[in-house]
């Protein structure tokens, strides 16, 4: 136990002196396993790990997914339902700014990644904004927060590590996702509504549609059509979750090239990019692994479980107390790596705890609303100073914007993340009636 | 900051000749990922006939594409890392943290490296092989080993050298 507090301790040291977050978990796991164990012992399970890291087909999904939104943002196709957004909500108050969010969602039905959701969608809806005289901060914050719904709405490459890591049904997990995405949507929208209420200046009326092409409108129905065929595939049984990635990815290159938005160069720079961004994941998950089993041999997670066990405290407040662990955690670590250090410690209070509600029960229930509550922490980590990384990507593609004026804007969206983290807490229908119906 | 925000560090252009070559690998081994998941859903769903080793076949493309592709990950400086304090710091201070970066990455996957070496020897001997295809197990570990062994190398190159002062 108190082996594991001080590996922590050095590795976030470690991290602060900007050490690769990769490499400084390797480094103080292989320490710390040598230390209680032997230096032979720690450098075998090194060895083991990188090699059967390497080999997992539950991983292959990381890749493919990755691939699928590189190609289609490359597509035209987030343009396209950035304008057909426009078209519905374009019109109210600050519609731009919902728009923006309302397409961030959709583009986040196929892309896995939220810091892909964020870049794609920042390219295509900041410009009009901008046209129309709309305020940085609103501006920059509505593609930030809404960027974040990369992660929950299905696909998802942190829920299907999440489902590795506690063994959970990616399916279930995929569907579980929905409707708190779709929450997410609503909650944005309502922000940017009140926002604007409160300061009409920040949002100038826009004066004409967003045009949009024919070939845009052809790839917003692809998309959907692609988003259909995925979740279709999985819960038709015509294929695993896993294989709907490969599946996905092949329709997303058919959909590219039949669009006529992709080039060789472009081609080439989408999967050099996601080759580049799998290796600095696997890169992360190696490392988180190696950590992993120092902490695990040193029994943080037993030792943690039992204590609680002997707590005898209601169990949302164990929930409550662990997600202010996540809020802090999140100020200063990376979304992936908090995930996996920290949800093999967490997910077996998940069978200890009695929440004293039917829907949980069942501690398979228990960890897919468990799975929902660590996506959306994360989320919020996602744009809370001061290593918010959507608040970099767009601070990436805009380099004339302050990062406080990104932060000021994201300011109520994080303040709607709250109040929806709590609604997924207290109603746990909201991440499991869906996979009750499936 | 953290630095996987930079979502575009090359435009395609200007890339090394090697960097080239790695990329169109990964291209190859991504596409017959897909090739292969595709070929294996149609043909045991409509044909009832399913691809011979295709478990083991993903396996062993995504190991082949996460050990080309972390030399490209490494070169182009794409390791996620948190720069809390190093806006803060001095250049003096600055430099000292990039080494200190570089060492312990240089470490770390320098004793990977040489442990899947070992692995590979192990896997060699015992005359490991996949179960259903029969393929050889232990070329895997050792190219797994030298794609850590050069990122290693390339790690190091990157935090001692003074061009990297961005």
């Amino acid at each position: 136990m108190l082996e594991s507090l001080l590996g922590f301790a050095v590795l976030l040291a470690l991290i602060f002196l900007r050490v690769p977050i990769a490499f400084a978990m390797a480094l103080v796991g292989m320490t710390g396993f040598a230390l209680m164990r032997g230096w032979p012992a720690s450098w075998s399970m090194v060895g083991q790990v990188a090699f059967d890291s390497g080999l997992s087909y539950t991983l292959s999904v990381v890749p493919l997914f990755i691939l699928m939104g590189n190609l289609l943002s490359l597509s035209g196709i987030a343009h396209g339902l950035f304008a057909a957004a426009d078209r519905l909500l374009g019109r109210a108050p600050g519609g731009l700014a919902m728009a923006s969010v309302l397409a961030c969602g959709g583009f986040s039905a196929v892309s896995g990644s939220s810091l892909a959701t964020a870049a794609t969608m920042s390219k295509v809806a900041m410009p009009s904004m901008r046209r129309y005289g709309y305020a940085d901060s609103l501006a920059a914050g509505s593609i930030a927060a809404g960027g974040t719904l990369g992660i929950l709405i299905p696909p998802s490459v942190i829920l299907i590590i999440y489902g590795l890591l506690t063994e959970s049904d990616i399916g279930k997990l995929f569907i579980a996702g929905i409707l708190p995405g779709v929450l997410g949507i609503l909650l944005y929208i309502l922000a940017v509504w009140v926002t604007v209420r409160l300061k009409p200046g920040l949002a100038p009326k826009a004066t004409e549609r967003e045009a949009m092409t024919r070939r845009e409108r052809l790839g917003v129905l692809g998309m959907l059509a692609l988003f259909a065929f995925i979740m279709g595939g999985i819960y038709g049984g015509f294929f695993t979750p896993t294989e709907a990635a490969g599946m996905g990815a092949g329709a997303a290159l058919l959909l590219a090239f039949g669009l006529g938005g992709l080039t060789r160069k472009g081609l080439f720079k989408a999967v050099l990019e996601s080759a580049r961004t799998t290796a600095m994941i696997f890169a992360i998950i190696i490392g988180a692994e190696i950590f992993t089993n120092f902490i695990n041999f040193a029994g943080l997670p037993d030792g943690l479980a039992a204590w609680i066990a002997g707590l005898d405290v209601n169990a949302f407040l164990v929930i409550a107390a662990i997600i202010v662990i996540y809020l802090i955690l999140g100020c200063v670590l990376e979304s992936l790596s908090m995930i996996l250090l920290t949800v093999p410690i967490f997910y077996p209070l998940m069978y200890e705890l009695d929440f004293g509600v039917a829907m949980l029960a069942d501690p398979e229930a228990a960890l897919i609303w468990f799975a929902i509550i660590v996506v959306v922490v994360t989320e919020i980590s996602l744009i809370t100073p001061p290593v918010g990384l959507n608040v970099f990507v767009l601070r990436a593609v805009l380099r004339d914007v302050p990062l406080k004026t990104v932060f000021a804007g994201v300011t109520p969206f994080w303040l709607v993340d709250i109040l929806r983290l709590a609604l997924i807490v207290a109603i746990p229908g909201l991440s499991l009636w869906l996979v009750g119906a499936m | 900051m953290a630095s996987p925000a930079d979502p575009a560090p090359s435009d395609g252009q200007n890339e090394s000749h090697l960097t080239r070559a790695l990329g169109l690998l990964c291209g190859f081994l991504l596409f017959g990922l897909i090739a292969l998941t595709c070929t294996d859903v149609v043909t045991r769903y409509w044909f009832n006939a399913p691809v011979n080793g295709a478990f083991e076949l993903t396996e062993l493309l995504l190991a082949a594409l996460i050990f080309a592709a972390l030399p490209l990950t490494t070169a182009a400086g794409q390791h996620v890392e948190v720069d809390l304090l190093a806006g803060l710091a001095s250049k003096p201070a600055r430099r000292v943290m990039n080494g200190l970066a570089a060492l312990v990455s240089g470490i770390v996957l320098a004793v990977i490296a040489w442990r899947l070496t070992l692995h590979g020897l192990r896997l060699f001997e015992d005359g490991a092989v996949t179960n259903s295809l029969t393929l050889p197990l232990a070329p895997v570990a050792w190219l797994a080993a030298l794609s850590c062994a050069a990122s290693a190398v390339i790690a190091l190159l990157r935090g001692f050298s003074p061009i990297d002062e961005a």
